[in-house]
């Protein structure tokens, strides 16, 4: 994959290979890492609008409004709760 | 968080405002009073601390105590008086002529918590709206950004030993720099709820532009002494002062380019990149401890080598690339080839401008917990390439870009060292073993997007970036490689940062916003 040109005291290509797969294996830990944030702060933002929308459906204001829209319409409230 | 609303406690208020009028400046009604009965919150009062014989005391009302200095007294002495008499949990120190927002400490307090030192807000200065970064602390040795609606922990100050005297003209900006050094919690309210006077406190006070300039070195002396080190090169009426980080040693600098050897137009003629890239490092650069680490493909033909190796001399090595195009493998190669505490990676569509354009970068690596440093950036027709990264609203984007070269920036920017989210690794030093702890650039991000990865893996691990004009390069982007983005590189970086690309903590407006060179800081 490399090698060196000069002579020195850089790594030879199996410690080099080795090397290269520490900083991968570090990369993808910190990667993952950071995915399961991103998805924990979605999961945690889509249970506080499940909260929010269960407390709409629990409120007195909602069950008027089916109430009302039941009579209004009494074949066409099939979306109320 | 445990925010406080609930005031100083113990009966006492949130914060005290200390208020010093010399005898020739009352108006009636002070601007400053009026504001603060105005507020929709309870939780302040105030000490005035007057020079004038007569009591103020009618047009100062209830909530305002009064206290008495000697007709020449000097302002860190008046402050101080002041503060002997403040009650609340944190003092702030402000000119008779300042004006609060209505709910300007309603903000405060909502950005309070039990633990906090020093808190900031943003403020309108000349009808515009300072939005300001967050806490910033080498940016705060260049400008005194924090400015006057700053609150204090009473009791830090008081550790502190008060208001120095000896500094006039800079009494407050000692006072944050000096609050600041070992404070454990700096908050940022992000509105502007502050409007400052049209005379500073201190030019109240009567004293002289020149003095307070004076003053300012010796705190920014003394700050850089208790801080690590570095030079007040020039204070500024601007208030951008030009200071530096010392230089600590003379560590080796590996410097990495990645190139295939290939050549491009620039300014209308053809170039070998990587030749003339090693050409203006080796004639400008007047740091001595450096190498050249040269990541080449096969397919360079043998004159760049040649050309290269009489060039670099025993700086310079080579290293043979003969995988497929893969930027970051590339990189990561070249660093574990590096001998130095130090790598700089850098493009070979670069050239460097200013002879000392490692030392200022590798004075900001060396602080504690730096991450990457990055330069001030110029395309080829001399407009802004870069001057850090921004991640703001989901997009990721280099500040300043297409900016007039001398363009000062919003509030002086472009002229200060400062905080970054991130920056191109296309000009960026780090100390090796924090590229090796964050696993160095990720090759599942073989083209893009692996700087801005990088800096948010270094920033995961409680790393900073930082940025410096004092370094300036030219990069003529992307001249030595095709520059389409892969689906799979969006869905890669966003995948793993998307929910923190939103804030830009240091660079609070957009920063898509193009500057011209004569705007004013």
């Amino acid at each position: 994959m490399a090698r060196k040109a000069n002579g020195d005291d850089s790594p030879n290509e199996r410690d080099l290979a080795l090397k290269l797969r520490q900083l991968a294996l570090v990369d993808r830990v910190l990667g993952l890492e950071a995915e399961n944030a991103r998805l924990k702060k979605a999961c945690d933002e889509e249970e506080r609008l499940r909260a929010e929308l269960q407390a709409v459906y629990a409120s007195r204001t909602w069950a008027l409004g089916s109430a009302m829209k039941r009579v209004v319409h009494p074949f066409g409230a099939r979306r109320a709760r | 968080m445990n925010r406080s609303s609930a005031g100083g406690g113990d009966g006492f208020p949130l914060v005290t405002f200390v208020i010093p009028v010399s005898g020739v400046q009352v108006q009636e009604p002070m601007p400053i009073l009026s504001s603060l009965y105005a507020q929709d919150s309870s939780d302040w009062d105030a000490v005035v601390v007057r020079t004038a014989i007569p009591s103020l005391k009618q047009m100062l009302g209830e909530r305002v105590a009064e206290v008495r200095v000697e007709v020449g007294a000097t302002l860190a002495k008046a402050m101080n008086h002041g503060l002997e008499k403040a009650r609340g949990r944190f003092v702030a120190f402000l000119s008779s002529d300042d004006r609060l927002q209505p709910n300007a400490i309603s903000v405060l307090a909502s950005v309070l918590a039990e633990d906090s030192d020093v808190a900031f807000t943003d403020e309108i200065v000349n009808g515009e709206v300072f939005s300001k970064p967050a806490f910033s602390p080498e940016r705060l040795r260049g400008q005194f950004y924090l400015r006057n609606l700053t609150v204090y922990r009473r009791t830090l100050v008081g550790e502190l030993g008060g208001i120095r005297s000896g500094v006039d003209g800079a009494e407050v900006y000692d006072l944050a720099l000096r609050s600041t050094r070992g404070s454990r919690r700096v908050e940022h309210a992000a509105t502007p709820v502050f409007t400052g006077g049209d005379r500073p406190l201190a030019s109240l006070w009567g004293t002289t532009e020149s003095d307070a300039l004076r003053a300012t070195k010796q705190v920014l002396d003394e700050h850089l002494k208790a801080t690590g080190g570095g030079t007040v090169d020039a204070v500024s009426e601007s208030g951008i002062h030009h200071t530096r980080r010392a230089v600590l040693g003379e560590p080796l600098v590996s410097i990495v380019i990645p190139t295939r050897g290939g050549s491009a137009v620039v300014r209308g003629e053809q170039r070998n990149m990587v030749i003339e890239v090693v050409r203006s490092i080796v004639d400008r650069s007047t740091y001595g401890n450096y190498e050249i680490v040269v990541v080449i493909d096969e397919v360079a033909e043998k004159s760049t080598r040649q050309e290269l190796a009489r060039l670099g001399g025993s700086r310079l090595r080579f290293v043979e690339w003969t995988r497929p195009f893969n930027f970051s493998e590339k990189i990561n190669t070249g660093v574990l080839h590096a001998r130095g505490e130090y790598v700089l990676l850098l493009n070979d569509d670069t050239e460097v401008i200013t002879p000392g354009w490692i030392e200022p970068m590798l004075a900001l690596a060396q602080l504690p917990r730096a991450a990457l440093v990055g330069s001030m950036l110029y395309f080829e027709d001399d407009t802004i390439q870069h001057a850090g990264h921004a991640y703001y609203r989901r997009d990721v984007t280099h500040i300043g870009m297409h900016s007039e070269r001398g363009a000062s920036g919003p509030w002086g920017a472009f002229l200060l060292e400062r905080e970054v989210q991130g920056v191109t690794c296309a000009c960026a030093l780090v100390r090796k073993s924090v590229f090796l702890e964050a696993g160095g650039l990720s090759t599942l991000l073989p083209g893009n997007f692996n700087d801005v990865d990088l800096s948010m893996k270094m920033a995961s691990l409680g790393y900073q970036s930082y940025w410096t004009p004092y370094s300036e390069l030219y990069h003529f982007e992307s001249k030595s490689r095709n520059p389409r983005v892969a689906k799979f590189e969006i869905d890669t970086a966003w995948g793993r940062w998307e929910h923190l690309l939103w804030d830009s903590p240091f660079w609070p407006t957009d920063p898509h916003e193009v500057f011209k060179a004569d705007q004013e800081p």
